[in-house]
Order: structure tokens, then sequence, then C-alpha cells
């Protein structure tokens, strides 16, 4: 074809000389350099057909006459993409109590110590409790016990429930018990047995950092978490325990002993991110890691994984995936933190010890830490709702529009937080040239382009989409 | 330490989306005179060389985005608008 | 070739001037007896005083069910167009059609056949079925009042049929007709089967022989998966348009809503595919790697992709589980030397209409 249009489309230059170039449709393309980006969209002349081609059939230029429906296909696209950030169903977070057996250098709640009373939900509660949830979403319910430390409330969680159960059926809810697993014990196991309650448990890269931050009374929280994952996986099952693994400085050598460790688990799936500052950990832990530092670990630790996979060791990186799935419009990509407009309030719920609720667990933080009211949007012991403040939040939260976003190549993939960067900024925008969370998910956007230039690899991250 | 950027090479938009994106260890300033918009920097001659650099890069990069996007910006809108009144319908 | 698997056509001299749709029992049945159809008992015995047309003739009774529906043609032929026993049924609700495919199964009349659509909708009524009966022609969805009516007498029926249609789309362009459409089409299960052929119109429109073809059929994917009607996405490979496959697929799944699945079907030398054939067919061989990856985007988008009509022998194992057994049984066969194929239970075998083809069975797989 040697007359075509162009349909709108944002580049951006990779480290090793390519460019990748995106459209409204979120369909992606890589050009070998700047000047096939130049001569096809700038210039208008182009003789490689077969990259004209591929260009046209991907949505970046049209024929004259195909103009109108090639328009019409791409704010198709467009709309399917918003919409599909809009319906995904809640995640409802609970925190039954703020009492925890730890006390974690980095953690990101206010924790109270153990003994202490005041600071938990009440088993009389738990009918408004359901009654709310029942009422802001429909089955099936994905619901996830917080802390502190979920399990010194366990009285309450079975409590609960039962009660769900009765109301809402046994098919119509899955919970998440996010633990320490230091608690775990023979009744809990037990308990567990045949219903659908999983866990989701925090391992450090490497049995150092993982020590040094949790000071438990027995000193020996690495092997006592790898001893109860162990033994959730026998009694219960591979699939009811989860990890997840937040990265600080102590952590970053900590790469192929967390693979290690992981397949010594026989855990198939894992959950890498870097620390974030919010609540308590932003005195101590945050500024220490920065994204060029985490990048360099998460690199290293990927084709770790990578190579794994490809020695017939199935094993997979959750967070690199959900990127992967974001830049692949893959229909199961909902991650409350990447979503645009964003996941606060309107896919993630937290209802907290005291019965009040806020859109995500940053926002829970975030009032803890600097006491906004804002960002209470409700209580389950009563109907009113403050929703203010909130949609607010929610409408400066799509990224087409906001500098820094506006031109950015990964704009349809990636998502907006208004919550990391109310605190950073003092507004729900920020300035994303300063901001650690543009850094982040656009490293990792250019980190996947890199990785899949090898078509072995790519065909490993295929491989995990259908997981 | 003052740059100047032509009105003629650089629209406003182009400058600001460069400095944007410029590294916060550059601390800058921005005016103007008819004819051209004037950077001022606070730093020694040897960084100002690498600011100078680096600030080029971003300049060229969104001069080349701008003149990509004047053919189709109009179009952009008339999606995302359309998409959204779509959204809005449901 | 082999014989058919079931024979669904008939001659009955005594049948000679009769004419239309019947449905066929085998005993008195008041509940029948009630829905719209005429009755044709075909009973050895003969009753007195019948009301019903009884006859007798072995080799109908011996390829009919009690329930099922016949076409008769006055000139004494009986045409069985729903079967019980069947693991598929479709009905012909009209000839006319807005496209003229190069590879057209039932090349289109002109003719004012809307009492095809009234024949349907009553046999539709009677044969009472809960599995899915397609509706195909020409294009169904030409006479938008037609459609339309059709759905109404369903609706007056409360019935509730599973339905499977086939169309190219076009006719969705309209956002009135789409809107009207979906208000009488989603009483019941239901999916549209629409074929696109490419990414940009100059492929669809040869491959379809109709000008504005591709502009129409986008339209209409758009219109009717915004409001929910759900979509079977068909592709048929062909030399114009192979190298497009998985970016055919890509497109549909990015920028369409409710696609429920997307076939892949392997082309069939009848209609006018046959004098096209040299020009378009080609063989699965030659674009395996095509197939290959449109298979692999359902993973991705989270959608069932299926190859039709692909006998096992000429793709490769990869691709076995996707490929699925032939829609309509009564138009496989499977060759003499297919007989030694181990895996003969999971392939869909040939279409009974090939003649003198290339293609055959590869020989023993062992």
């Amino acid at each position: 074809m040697t007359n075509y249009k162009s349909l709108p489309i944002k580049f951006r230059e990779l480290e090793d000389g390519r460019t990748v170039i995106s459209n409204l449709a979120n369909t992606y393309h890589v050009l070998n350099d700047v000047q096939s980006l130049r001569d096809v969209f700038e210039v208008g002349k182009c003789t490689d057909t077969n990259l004209l081609n591929e260009l046209e059939q991907k949505l970046f230029i049209t024929s004259d006459l195909d103009f109108e429906s090639k328009v019409h296909l791409t704010t198709s696209a467009f709309s399917k993409r918003i919409n599909k950030d809009l319906a995904s169903p809640r995640l409802i977070m609970i925190v039954p109590t703020l009492r925890c057996d730890h006390h974690c250098s980095y953690c990101q709640v206010s924790r109270v110590n153990a003994d202490l009373s005041g600071f938990d939900l009440q088993s009389s509660q738990i009918p408004s409790l359901i009654n709310y949830i029942t009422k802001i979403e429909k089955p099936p319910y994905k619901i996830e016990f917080q802390g502190g430390e979920p399990l010194l409330a366990f009285d309450f969680i079975q409590a609960f429930y039962e009660r769900f159960e009765n109301e809402v059926g046994k098919g119509n809810f899955n919970i998440v018990i996010a633990t320490s697993l230091s608690l775990i014990d023979e009744s809990i196991i037990n308990w567990c047995r045949g219903k659908n309650v999983g866990f989701s448990t925090s391992i450090d890269a490497g049995k150092k950092a993982h020590n040094k931050h949790r000071k438990l009374i027995t000193k020996n929280s690495f092997e006592l978490v790898q001893k109860n994952i162990n033994w959730i996986h026998d009694e219960l099952g591979k699939d009811k325990i989860g990890t997840v693994t937040t990265v600080t400085k102590d952590g970053l050598e900590g790469y192929d002993e967390l693979v290690d460790t992981h397949m010594a688990l026989g855990l198939i799936g894992m959950f890498v991110r870097p620390v974030s500052s919010y609540g308590f950990a932003e005195e101590k832990q945050a500024k220490d890691i920065s994204i060029t530092d985490f990048m360099v670990f998460y690199k290293k630790l990927i084709r770790r994984i990578l190579n794994e996979n490809l020695s017939g060791t199935p094993l997979i990186e959750h967070f690199l995936l959900i990127h992967y799935k974001r830049l692949s419009n893959s229909p199961s990509a909902a991650y409350v933190d990447l979503m645009a407009p964003a996941g606060y309030l309107k896919n993630s719920i937290l209802i907290d010890y005291t019965g009040n609720v806020f859109g995500s667990d940053e926002a829970r933080m975030v009032y803890r830490k600097y006491g906004v009211d804002e960002l209470i949007v409700g209580n389950i012991n009563n109907t009113e709702l403050y929703l203010e403040h909130s949609t607010q939040l929610l409408a400066h939260s799509f990224n087409f529009d906001v500098p820094g976003c506006s031109d950015c190549v990964y704009q349809g993939s990636c998502g907006s937080d208004p919550i990391y960067h109310l605190q950073d900024f003092g507004e729900p925008i920020g300035v994303k040239s300063y901001s650690r969370f543009c850094e982040l998910h656009k490293s990792i956007f250019d980190f996947i382009f890199e990785l899949i230039r090898d078509q072995k690899y790519k065909k490993v991250l295929d491989g995990w989409l259908n997981g | 330490m003052i740059l100047p950027l032509s009105k003629h090479l650089y629209s406003e938009l182009v400058v600001r989306k460069a400095l944007y994106w410029l590294k916060s260890e550059y601390q800058w300033t921005m005016d103007e005179n008819e004819s051209a918009w004037l950077i001022t920097f606070s730093c020694s001659q040897e960084d100002f060389l690498h600011c100078k650099y680096e600030l080029n890069k971003l300049l060229n990069d969104y001069s080349l985005r701008e003149k990509i996007d004047s053919q189709t910006d109009d179009l952009k809108l008339a999606i995302i608008r359309k998409a959204l009144k779509d959204l809005s319908k449901e | 070739m082999a014989e058919v698997a079931r024979p669904d056509s008939f001659y009955v001299e005594e049948l000679d001037s009769v004419f239309g749709p019947f449905q066929i029992l085998k005993y008195r049945d008041a509940i029948k007896e009630a829905t719209p159809l005429p009755k044709l008992l075909i009973c050895e015995s003969n009753i007195p005083d019948s009301t019903i047309k009884t006859i007798w003739n072995p080799l109908l009774d011996k390829w009919t069910n009690h329930g099922d529906i016949a076409l008769l043609n006055g000139r004494g032929q009986v045409r069985v167009v729903l079967c019980k026993s069947a693991n598929a049924n479709t009905l012909l609700v009209t000839e006319r059609c807005d496209n003229l495919c190069l590879f057209c199964s039932q090349p289109p009349r002109d003719v004012d056949d809307t009492v095809l659509f009234a024949y349907a909708a009553q046999s539709i009524v009677s044969f009472r079925s809960s599995d899915v009966i397609g509706i195909s022609g020409g294009e169904p969805l030409f006479d938008k009042k037609a459609i339309l009516n059709f759905f109404k007498i369903l609706n007056e029926f409360n019935d509730k049929t599973p339905l499977h249609i086939l169309s190219n789309g076009r006719a969705f362009k309209d956002i009135n007709f789409t809107e009207n459409f979906k208000e009488a089409a989603l009483k019941r299960k239901i999916e549209i089967g629409i074929p696109l052929y490419s990414t940009s119109s100059r492929t669809h429109d040869y491959l379809v022989n109709s000008k504005g073809a591709w502009n129409d059929t986008i339209k209409g994917l758009i219109n009717a998966g915004n409001r929910g009607i759900p979509i079977e996405l068909r592709v048929i490979p062909t030399q114009a348009n192979f190298s497009e496959l998985s970016s055919i697929v890509e497109m549909a799944l990015t920028c369409f809503n409710s696609i429920t699945r997307v076939s892949i079907m392997n082309l069939e030398q009848t209609g006018w595919a046959k004098k096209n054939w040299k020009n378009l067919y080609l063989k699965p061989e030659l674009y395996c790697d095509e197939l290959q990856e449109a298979c692999l985007l359902g993973d991705r988008f989270g959608v069932d992709i299926s190859l039709f009509n692909y006998p096992l022998c000429h793709i490769s194992e990869e691709l076995y589980k996707f490929a699925k057994k032939s829609i309509s049984d009564w138009k496989n066969s499977f060759p003499a030397d297919c007989e030694y194929c181990t895996i003969k239970s999971d392939c869909g075998g040939f279409f009974s209409s090939i003649r003198n083809m290339e293609v055959m069975p590869k020989g023993r797989i062992m």
C-alpha cells in the first residue's frame, strides 16, 4: 500500500535503540529504530511493504477507504479496555484485628501488641459486616483477611465463615488469610480442610533479610515460615498457599535464594515487588531502595525464573505476568494497583477493625499515618457513605489526560495510583517524572519488551497467560 | 547559565514537556523574550554541558511527537470522547 | 467415497401431492398433535378413522424418529430437516443474500421465500428441542422484517429452543435493527456466527465478492457486540488471507465485545468453492505456523479457539487439541485408508463433498 493515513500513536525509544509504538486500541509494535518511525509516521514514505502490512493489520495505519471503520475499531477497543477496568469485581479486605505477634521493621500498618484489647472487630458485628458486603458487591466474593495478624482473631474468622456460608452459599466465595503463619496449628489446619480458605504469606528475598525484618520472640521466622508452608502444602493442597515478596535493600542479593526457597517448597507462584513508602515503612526502609536497584535485582530474578521454566520447572512470577497481561489485553489482568481509572474503591474495599470502610489498603495506611478523615468512605454500622473526596480521586485517575501519562507509550496498559501520589505529592496525580510508581511500571514494561525479543522467553511468558 | 531556545524551533509545550522529564538534579527556571525561551540553570559549567545534552534529547523526542501528533490529535480526542460517551450510556 | 453417515432425503410415491412441513409421528401423541405443524404418522398398521395422514415406508421409518420434522416438496420427496438423532440440525430460512462469497456453499437466489421463515418458526416450535438448532441461508438477516417476525412467532409460543444463526453481520450496521433484534432474540440462548476474512476491506470484499461488505460487517460486529449479542467469530483461511489469520483474530478479540468463541474453518468443497478451488484453497500444511499463532491467542484473550473440518492427518500434533469434529455429521465420511488410523475416533473425517481432490488421508498413522 502506497497511500495510507496514520492513526494516533505514541512511541518510546528503548535502551537497545528499538522503538516501541502503541495506539489507542492498546496494540504494540516494536520498530527497529527511530528512523523507521520517522519514515512511516512523520515523512509518510516507507518502502518496506511487509512493515506497512503489519502496521495496517495492527491498527497503526489505514487505507483511505477503510479509515472510518478503522477509527470505529480503535474507539471500540479503547472503550473495551476501559470497561474491563471498570467492570472487574472487588477485592474485599477485612482487618479483624490490629494485634500482631511480630514486630516487622517495614510494617505497613500500625500494629499493637498481641495482648491489648480494644483493637478487634467483635463477633457481634458480623451480621452488619456481612450485610455491608452483600450490599456493595455480588457473588462470587473475594475476601482477604489482613491485620495485624488475622490468626490472632481466628475465632472471628470462623464465626464469619459460618455465617457467610449460610447467607451466600458455599461455592460463592473464596477467602484468603494474609498471615505470617507463625500461629498456624493443628486445629486451624483441620478447620480449613475442605473449605474455600487459602493463605498468603510474606517471604523476603533470602533468610537474612527475612529474619532481619521480622522480630519474632523466637527469632527464627524464616525457618518457621518454611515449615508451615510445607505443612499447609501437605495437608491442604498446593493451591492453598501463596507468597508475596517485598524487596528491600537487605534482599538485593537474594534473588537466587528466593527462587531456591520456592522450588524447595514446591511452590509454583511468586509475587515480587519493591517496598513502597506508606505508613511506618517510609521512615525506615523505603528510602533505601531505588527503582534502579530493584530492577537490577528483578532482572536477575526473572532471568533465573525463565531459565528454570526452560529446564522444565514450572514457576511463575505474577508481578511480571500482570504487566505482560496488561500489554496483551488479556481479560484476567485485574490488579488493583495497575488500573486506569484507578482500582481504588471501585475494585477494592477495606473494612477496618473499627468498622470504618476504606477504598484500599493504602488508603487505610495513609489515614493511620496522617489522619486523613476524607479517606473514610463509610462504616459497617450505618448506611452513610462519604464519597465526595473519593469521587474526586477517581475522576482524576484517568491517565490519557494527565501530564506525564498523556504521551506515554504504555498508557493503555498502565494505571494510576491516586493514593500513592496523594501521599508522596499531596495530590492524586503527582509529578510523574519524580514518581516511583511511574518509574517502576515503566521499567517493567521496558523489560518485557527486552525479554520477548528472545523467542524462547516469549514462549514461556505466553505459556503463563492461561494461568 | 542561560540556555536560549528559539521559538521558531520549539513550541512552549515541547519545551515544558522536555523540562518535565529533566533529571531532578538540574534546577531550572523558565523565562522568555520575543524570539526565544530562556531556561536558566543553576549548575557548574561541566554539569551544564551534560544538562544541555540531556535536554536536547528530550526536546528532540517531544518535537518528533508534536510533528507526528499534529496530524492525528483531533482524531485522538474524537476517539476518546466517543468512547467515554458510549461508556456513560451503558 | 464412502457413504455418508445418515441419509436425510427420501422418495415416497404416495406423498406425491403433499406439500410443506410436517411433523413425523410414530404413534398417536396428544402433546405433539397440539403443535402448529400438520402430522404424518408413519405406522405399519392402519388405524381406522384416523384424521392424521398415515403411511408406511420402511426406509423412512428406519431413519426418522418420533417428532422429527420433514419438508415435503409436493413431488414425493421427503427431506428430514429436523432430526432427533442428528448431532446438529440446521434450517434454511432464505436463499437471498447480499454477499456473493467466492466459496459460497448455498449460492443465493433472489426469490421471495419468506414462507421459509414461517415454516422454520413452526418447525422449531413443534420440534421442541433443548439442543441448538442452526439457522442459515443465504443471509438470514437479509430481510429484517422477516427475521423479526420469525422471532415474534417463536416468542408468541414462548419457545426457548437455543439457536445458532449464521450471518454476514451486515444487517447489524443498523443500530435500530440491532436493538430490536436483541429484544426479540435474546429471550433464548442464541449465538450468531459471523465470518470476518480480513483486517482490511480489500481482501474481505474480494473474498465475499461484494463492495462495502467489510465496512458493514465491521460496523455490525461492533453494534451487535456492544448490545451483548453473543457472537461466534468465523474465519476461513484461503490463499488470499492466510497470512493475516492471527491478525484477524487478534483484531477481533481486541476490538469487539461479546465474542463467545472463534472458529477457524477449513474450506469446504461445495457450491462455488468448487469452481474457485484452485485460486482459493491452501493445504493446511502450508500455513500451519499461522494456524498455530492464531490458536495460541485463545489463552491470551481467554476465549475458545477451535479448528473445524481439519482432518488430523493434515495438521501438526500441537494443534490436535484445538481440532473439533465436524459440525454436521451428515457431511462426514472416512475413506478406506482411515481404518488404520489410530486417532480416527478423535478425527472429524473428510467431507463427503470432496471429489477428485488432492486432499486424501495421509496414509497410515501407526
